[in-house]
């Protein structure tokens, strides 16, 4: 809670007209150490009227400063040494901290009409990033895509929220459920009802349009918030609703798990042929999310296990992947696969960064990637062995489309829109890129806590 | 070349010193280290990492990291006038280190480990040469090492989830399953029919990297897993991987007879002596298979330097036909590759000999019928044939293009040579005289066995010259085709599949994805539902009645509810 604190704080200096945004990077990196003071284990704990702490929920919190840390370090564009750009009035630090401040509301909330007000109001800022800081004209239709997806799907979990609240008579978490909230019901169509909103969000293969389109033209603070921290709302959403509506193995979940796990194999497939950086590494995240909607609705603690697995390394290694893409937009001012080619022999060293994480996305041991992967497989196995085998072909098309990401970007002849005079590459994107990559490699050390 | 010898020597001292702790250790009298490091117990298989050093991980680390040493010394030499020569010995480093933590950790998260790394950092020292042909050759490289991989994860899926909590009535299919996902990921890696096209295909790497990865370590790594594994094959699997090698071996010999570019000839053989050693390990001759990938790396990796320093020194010219009388301008190579020649034939009381002669006394001792018996002589007919054909080539002086003028022989590549000269010639003899384990006794009597072999060799020169003189020049051109494409495998497994898979994908993305997904829901959908809302309620608030009966209906619900 004292996190929460530190931030609405150090936001509210900033709007006071404090202007480093080194000293925001600080306060978020302290709040990460206070945050990692209370672990509870396997218990959800209120911790006041209006927050909640469980495992899950710190892990996501963690994740949500990390990614928040990262985004503002390689905001190259926006954010320079001294100044800020600013339009019509705002930053994109302001943006960036609103996002942060209400995702951690959001993972820390213990009632459930706060719960969905957080949910929707991370949108807000979002789409008044895509809007003022995006590159392209197509962005209004992205960003009106992208909240008419979210908020038309979630309309329905309101309304059953606020007849939940009528029959318990309370929307605390963890009081509706020792009250035993829906125990009466059939759960099957109700259950599928109110989580079409988190699987939009998370978003499964069918209803996934919103995510390209919103990735393409947001700026790379937006996506990487979007991909680190907004799309963990989904499956957030998912395992709370889970253990609250006591909904059970059914046709309906069946169906669900095969539709998304299918939907991640033609989305993996999808990947390898892509023609925009940015589109590539949104299907890939369309992937994971799926392999995790996949396990979680398997029903084993194994599954839940590897969902929060697949959740946060995804969560940190998918926004590097993109601040990698918006590295080579700089140098050659087009995200197309035809234009950026052949780095490997002027810049080696984002080379080897761009091979490292290209790898790391697909599951490189002893990282926590290919933990949460194996996991994965390992729990769709456990329940049908065709499931696990769609796992595996999953696995292998990742693979594909790594190393077909990392060959277009880095192999071959140096392309002729990449030789500018005067070419500096910032040194933030690969300050960022190694802090991930420690945290990734050095996941593997503590798996007990990521294993929630 | 200060980094040549740095990395050389980073790599000797880990020799030494592992011999060091081999012998401390008194492993090579039988005692074993195991260290075990646990990650995790939430879940109710044991995460954990397991070190075990006992003879065979301490041999095979000892022979990798001298077979690497020595490679290091010879790119000092080979790529001595490269820009990133750095960036090479990392990578070659990268790769060490991988191979000694898949023979160190044999526990399923370690194997992975080493494993994974393989394959991803052999794939960067294939496309070490920026040019298109070598990223098609890494990219069917590294993708058919990715299929062993995920058969790897399927088989540690498969371990955490029905192997352990006592599901009693599962365990013999889960056993069953889990040995033909661990031998095909083997199958894989070492390039077993039918996965075996990518192995020719990665000549297209440095030669310092084919004479490290493509001959001792990367291929080996399957062959090694299942001897540490062999425990969870039954017969069925064996059975499968004895027709499976040998069906390589063929495949690999008899390509390799009509194969003009060198490096691929020795790739070839590569193939057929790793074929050779995975029939061993299906027949239950574990020991014998790992006697023999042992001495098998040291004499590849002499034969690909001796190549290296053939293709330097003629201007990087790999194609045979290009090639000849190499016995007069580079002697002492030519002497060694005769030798390393020698020894892949299993010519008597070279180095390869003794580990062949086993090899075959299994064959020959045990159950495996009169079929493979047949076809496992044809397999040594057929080494014996493409050796003296690439012997010949290279080294008599018969072709109109051969370059006249040769250089005189570069010290790194001396001494390269000269250190791996004696770990081809005597290797077996001394690991012999080390380890008790690899002297067996075989009951092959020798005048039979020659004889046969001297009559199937004198075979197939027959029909090799009655292939010459064949007039039917459709049925020659299409047995040339035939062997030339490792029986038509090396296109299928990468043009054909990649193709019309990529096909598929993009005519899936523009009718379903783009179509349906994002045009037909995203936009018409979701606008004529908006347009219908928009309207209705335009309609509905341009009326007087409507609007009172919207307000009240509003009131109505909020009363209700709250």
């Amino acid at each position: 809670m004292s996190c929460v604190l530190m931030l609405s704080v150090s936001c509210i200096l900033w709007g006071l007209g404090m202007n480093e945004v080194g000293w925001l990077i600080m306060v978020c990196a302290v709040a990460l150490l206070v945050v990692m003071m209370d672990c509870p284990f396997n218990f959800y704990i209120l911790k006041s009227e209006w927050l909640g702490v469980d495992e899950m929920s710190v892990l996501m919190v963690l994740l949500c400063l990390l990614v928040s840390m990262m985004s503002l370090v390689s905001s190259t564009k926006e954010v320079k040494n001294g100044f800020v750009v600013l339009m019509s009035g705002w930053s994109v630090v302001e943006m960036v901290m609103f996002i942060c401040l209400g995702s951690v509301l959001f993972f820390s909330v213990c009632s459930w009409m706060d719960f969905f007000f957080f949910f929707e109001f991370s949108l807000v800022p979002t789409f008044f990033l895509i809007l003022k800081w995006g590159y392209q004209p197509e962005r209004l239709q992205a960003a009106v895509f992208m909240l008419l997806y979210t908020v038309g799907s979630s309309l329905p979990l309101l309304m059953s929220l606020v007849y939940f609240w009528s029959y318990v008579k309370s929307d605390n978490m963890l009081l509706s459920k020792m009250v035993g909230g829906w125990k009466d019901f059939n759960m099957n169509w109700p259950w599928l009802i109110m989580s079409l909103s988190f699987l939009v969000k998370l978003p499964v293969y069918g209803a996934h349009a919103w995510l390209p389109k919103a990735h393409v033209e947001a700026p790379l603070s937006g996506s990487m918030l979007l991909a680190g921290v907004l799309l963990k709302f989904g499956g957030y959403g998912l395992i709370r609703l889970m253990w609250f509506s006591e909904v059970t193995n059914s046709t309906i979940v069946l169906f669900v798990l095969v539709f998304s796990l299918w939907g991640g194999v033609l989305s993996s497939g999808v990947c390898s042929c892509q023609s925009d950086l940015k589109s590539l590494i949104a299907y890939s995240s369309i992937g994971h999310m799926a392999l995790s909607l996949s396990v979680l609705l398997s029903f084993y603690s194994v599954g839940k296990m590897a969902c929060v697995c697949v959740l946060y390394s995804h969560g940190i290694c998918s926004p590097i992947l993109f601040s990698l893409a918006a590295n080579s937009y700089e140098f050659c001012q087009s995200r197309s696969i035809m234009l950026s080619k052949g780095i490997s022999r002027i810049f080696p060293v984002i080379s080897g960064v761009w091979f490292f994480f290209c790898i790391l996305n697909m599951g490189f041991p002893p990282s926590l990637n290919f933990f949460s992967e194996v996991y994965s497989v390992g729990g769709l196995l456990s329940l049908q062995w065709l499931l696990g085998l769609m796992g595996g072909l999953m696995c292998l098309m990742t693979g594909a489309y790594c190393l077909i990401l990392y060959s277009l970007v880095n192999h071959g002849v140096v392309s002729s829109m990449v030789f500018k005079p005067g070419l500096n590459l910032s040194y933030r994107y690969l300050v960022s890129s190694v802090f991930g990559g420690v945290l990734l490699l050095g996941g593997t050390l503590c798996l007990d806590m990521f294993f929630v | 070349m200060s980094p040549c010898c740095n990395a050389a020597l980073s790599k000797f001292f880990f020799f030494f010193l592992f011999f060091y702790l081999a012998v401390v250790a008194g492993v090579f009298n039988g005692g074993a280290l195991v260290l075990e490091w646990e990650l995790s117990e939430k879940l109710f298989v044991e995460t954990s990492f397991c070190l075990v050093l006992d003879w065979i991980s301490c041999l095979f680390s000892m022979s990798v990291l001298y077979i690497s040493g020595c490679v290091c010394v010879f790119s000092g030499f080979y790529l001595s006038h490269d820009k990133f020569l750095e960036k090479f010995f990392v990578l070659l480093k990268l790769f060490v280190v991988s191979m000694v933590v898949l023979v160190l950790f044999p526990s399923y998260l370690g194997l992975m480990v080493g494993w994974d790394g393989l394959g991803v950092i052999s794939f960067l020292l294939v496309i070490y040469y920026l040019s298109s042909c070598s990223l098609s050759s890494g990219m069917i490289t590294v993708l058919s090492n990715r299929v062993g991989d995920v058969c790897f994860i399927l088989a540690i899926s498969l371990m955490s989830s029905s192997l352990s909590f006592g599901m009693w009535g599962e365990s013999f299919v889960s056993g069953f399953v889990l040995g033909i996902f661990l031998m095909m990921g083997s199958m894989t890696k070492s390039a077993q029919v039918p996965f075996s096209a990518w192995l020719p295909e990665a000549m297209s790497a440095p030669t310092p990297v084919s004479s490290l990865v493509h001959s001792s370590t990367l291929v080996t790594a399957g062959v090694y897993v299942l001897i540490r594994f062999s425990a969870y094959l039954s017969e069925f699997e064996m059975y499968m991987l004895s027709i499976s090698s040998m069906v390589t071996m063929l495949l690999a010999g008899s390509s390799a007879c009509m194969e003009s570019d060198l490096k691929k000839v020795v790739a070839l053989s590569t193939l057929s002596q790793v074929g050779m050693m995975m029939f061993a390990i299906s027949l239950g001759a574990n020991v014998i298979a790992f006697f023999h990938l042992l001495v098998h790396a040291f004499f590849k990796a002499l034969m690909f330097m001796c190549m290296g320093g053939v293709i330097y020194y003629s201007g990087s010219c790999q194609d045979s036909r290009f090639l000849g009388g190499v016995w007069n301008k580079l002697p002492f190579t030519s002497c060694l590759f005769l030798f390393s020649n020698f020894s892949l034939m299993g010519f008597p009381f070279f180095s390869g000999f003794y580990s062949k002669e086993l090899i075959v006394g299994a064959a020959l001792s045990l159950n495996v019928g009169l079929m493979a018996v047949v076809l496992f002589f044809m397999c040594l007919a057929f080494t014996i044939s493409y050796s003296f054909r690439t012997l010949n080539l290279v080294m008599q002086d018969m072709s109109v293009f051969s370059l006249k003028f040769y250089s005189m022989e570069n010290g790194y590549y001396l001494s390269s040579l000269l250190l791996m000269m004696n770990g081809a010639i005597s290797t077996s003899l001394i690991m012999q005289s080390i380890l008790k384990e690899f002297s067996t006794v075989s009951f092959v009597n020798p005048s039979v066995f020659y004889s046969v072999l001297l009559l199937l060799v004198m075979f197939f020169f027959n029909l090799v010259l009655l292939f010459n003189c064949l007039s039917k020049k459709s049925f020659m051109s299409l047995t040339k085709n035939f062997l030339k494409s490792m029986w038509f495998l090396s296109i299928i497994s990468g043009n054909f599949i990649s193709s019309k898979l990529l096909m598929m994908i993009s005519s899936y993305i523009v009718y379903v994805e783009m179509g349906w997904i994002r045009a037909f829901i995203g936009s018409k959908v979701i606008n004529s539902i908006s347009m219908v809302f928009r309207n209705k309620i335009w309609e509905m608030n341009m009326n007087f009645f409507g609007v009172i009966l919207f307000v009240f209906l509003s009131v109505f619900l909020i009363l209700k509810v709250f």
